[in-house]
């Protein structure tokens, strides 16, 4: 087991360092000379503060050295603006909690959508009601998050006003309004994620249904609620919780445009507004924070997968 | 809830064949026809652009009369918010759309297909060097590394293709490698082998041909995922340039039609597109999928 972590550990810190890596190179992606595409009407000062900064003169290694442990410390640059530009770091703070607010939320409604559903499905296998589910969900995974939040946007936020359709509340502030806030946006990309769920449960239930201690808690004369929630659904959820640990991934992605979408002041829209200014150091930043956050993430459920699963603990 | 379950499930053929992760769509039924026709339909238009009876899809209409108008029989989804004749545009738009999820797919494909044929034909230390490359451009959220591309490289055609085929590369790279892995300790393989066949000529003879099925059904899926992305992309702003018509720059630039309530058809009509051309992609793909029995399993 020991072993196992050690080795897990080793790699995640070859894949930190060369997702570092990209981000750093990126700058240098940039075509003609960086100093003058990043500020483009600066001064000659400005230009010469850059390079200093960046270190654009000193040959790639030393430059990317020098970056890495600007990075680590978090110091990930700054804006370059004619008046005041404000460290990366600043934005970034204040956005992370928001962006994380926003993958909680999508993946419990996620969570909360499916595993009713799932269940359901799976206990009228074959049914009509089955049948419908399950085509509702194939339906679900053809639509992008981005168009289901428009079409939300539009139908129950323009129209019938019940959710406001841009802008963020502080949970502080009013916590009736931050969940309104933040549902359109979190709904918006948990119906593909639920869909997907739901499929996976279904499919683990149904064989789960099939088993000895099914039949004999029937025999028992178990209520059926029961037999479903005490009985089936834990055996059969093993797959559904592994799946949810590696969608996170999935939900950053989405969540970036998301956020775009309804200007929730997140990681994903500080990345928008970067791309619109052209700031391209702290697009970089943006990069290379989810990027390695992803890492992160994902390590981390495959590292609560093995504790989990004795079969994995045993293979290894 | 009915009191009884239903534990005669075991007996519904059907059910058990969901259990054993068998596929249920064995049979080219409606379902598939309507998937293809919509496909036929759009890749048509794509291709007939130029020769339509329609207007330029960067032709102002009537001195910008036609600026947000509902759907009409002259102009059959009505205009955008700049009086371009939005049907016009959903054409000209699949055009570009669709060119970068075919060619993002081809590179992915070729280049990951390659990828996986080698990784899981020789095996070894090449296997082994090939998964850590892939794994590691798994390991960023795809849809960062993509805008990380384009941003940086430039909003051309080309460098948003490049830059979503890079992403669907290790995609099409992993589902390869599991079924060459498969298919190489056939026997035909062997018996190929033992006729004196190359390397090289049984990668291309004896296993290509069986892991095509797979790999395109997972192609299927790609373009429906690339085209999503070039919209996801489109929106942050880091998509095509802003001028080219294309279903994603469709949906960001009808944007403020939707929230101020006027205009909602235009988003509508992008999002259409984009709904109906992936819903036919995921079941094209899931056919392919049932038909050719290919593995799901082998993917780890």
């Amino acid at each position: 087991m020991g072993a196992l972590i050690g080795k897990k550990v080793v790699q995640l810190a070859a894949v930190l360092l060369v997702v570092t890596f990209f981000s750093f190179l990126l700058i240098h992606l940039l075509p003609g000379d960086p100093a003058a595409t990043i500020i483009p009407l600066g001064t000659d000062a400005q230009r010469t503060q850059l390079r200093k900064d960046v270190g654009l003169d000193k040959p790639l290694v030393s430059q990317y050295t020098r970056w890495l442990g600007k990075f680590v410390r978090g110091d990930f640059g700054r804006y370059y603006r004619q008046f005041g530009g404000e460290p990366v770091r600043k934005r970034l703070s204040q956005a992370l909690p928001v962006s994380l607010q926003l993958l909680v939320y999508a993946e419990v409604l996620a969570l909360v959508i499916a595993i009713p559903l799932g269940i359901l499905a799976a206990y009228r296998a074959g049914t009509w009601v089955d049948r419908f589910l399950s085509t509702g969900a194939f339906a679900s995974l053809a639509i992008p998050d981005f168009v289901l939040a428009l079409v939300l946007i539009f139908y129950l936020g323009v129209k019938l006003k019940w959710f406001p359709v841009l802008g963020y509340v502080h949970f502080g502030q009013s916590p009736t309004e931050h969940f309104k806030s933040m549902f359109l946006p979190a709904f918006s990309l948990a119906l593909a994620q639920a869909a997907v769920y739901m499929r996976l449960l279904r499919s683990d239930m149904i064989a789960t249904l099939q088993e000895d201690y099914i039949l004999m808690a029937r025999s028992q004369g178990l209520p059926t609620w029961r037999i479903l929630l005490r009985h089936a659904l834990r055996p059969s959820s093993f797959s559904l919780l592994t799946v949810a640990g590696i969608s996170v991934g999935t939900l950053i992605g989405g969540a970036i445009v998301i956020e775009a979408i309804f200007t929730l002041p997140g990681v994903g829209l500080t990345i928008f507004q970067a791309i619109s200014e052209r700031q391209y150091i702290a697009v970089q930043a943006c990069v290379a924070v989810i990027g390695c956050g992803y890492v992160v993430v994902n390590f981390v459920v495959d590292l609560l997968y093995t504790a989990l699963d004795p079969r994995v603990r045993h293979a290894a | 809830m009915p009191p009884d379950l239903p534990t005669d499930v075991a007996v519904a053929p059907e059910v058990i064949a969901v259990v054993a992760g068998a596929p249920s769509r064995r049979t080219f039924g409606v379902g598939a026809w309507l998937a293809v026709g919509w496909l036929v339909l759009v890749i048509g238009l794509a291709l007939l652009a130029p020769l339509l009876p329609i207007p330029k899809p960067s032709e102002i209409i009537d001195h910008g009369a036609l600026r947000d108008a509902k759907p009409s029989l002259s102009h059959l989804l009505g205009g955008d918010d700049n009086s371009y004749d939005l049907f016009s545009r959903i054409v000209w738009g699949a055009r570009n759309s669709l060119a970068v999820g075919f060619f993002a797919v081809a590179i992915g494909g070729t280049v990951g297909g390659f990828l996986g044929l080698i990784a899981g034909y020789y095996r070894g230390r090449i296997e082994t060097l090939i998964t850590a490359v892939l794994d590691i451009m798994l390991a960023f959220p795809a849809l960062v590394l993509a805008l990380a591309l384009t941003t940086f490289l430039g909003h051309s055609l080309f460098y948003v293709s490049l830059a979503l085929g890079i992403i669907s590369t290790p995609i099409l790279a992993r589902i390869t490698r599991a079924n060459t892995l498969t298919w190489s300790q056939r026997e035909f393989v062997t018996a190929a082998r033992a006729q004196g066949a190359k390397n090289r000529r049984i990668i291309v003879r004896e296993v290509l041909p069986n892991v095509v099925p797979a790999m395109a059904s997972i192609a299927l899926l790609a373009v429906a995922v690339v085209i999503v992305a070039e919209a996801g992309l489109s929106l942050l702003g880091a998509g095509l340039k802003v001028d080219v018509p294309s279903w994603g720059n469709i949906i960001t630039f009808g944007r403020s039609g939707l929230t101020n309530g006027q205009a909602p058809h235009i988003v509508f009509s992008g999002s259409g597109a984009i709904f109906f051309t992936v819903l036919s992609l995921n079941y094209l793909g899931d056919v392919v999928r049932a038909r050719f029995d290919v593995k799901e399993g082998a993917l780890t």
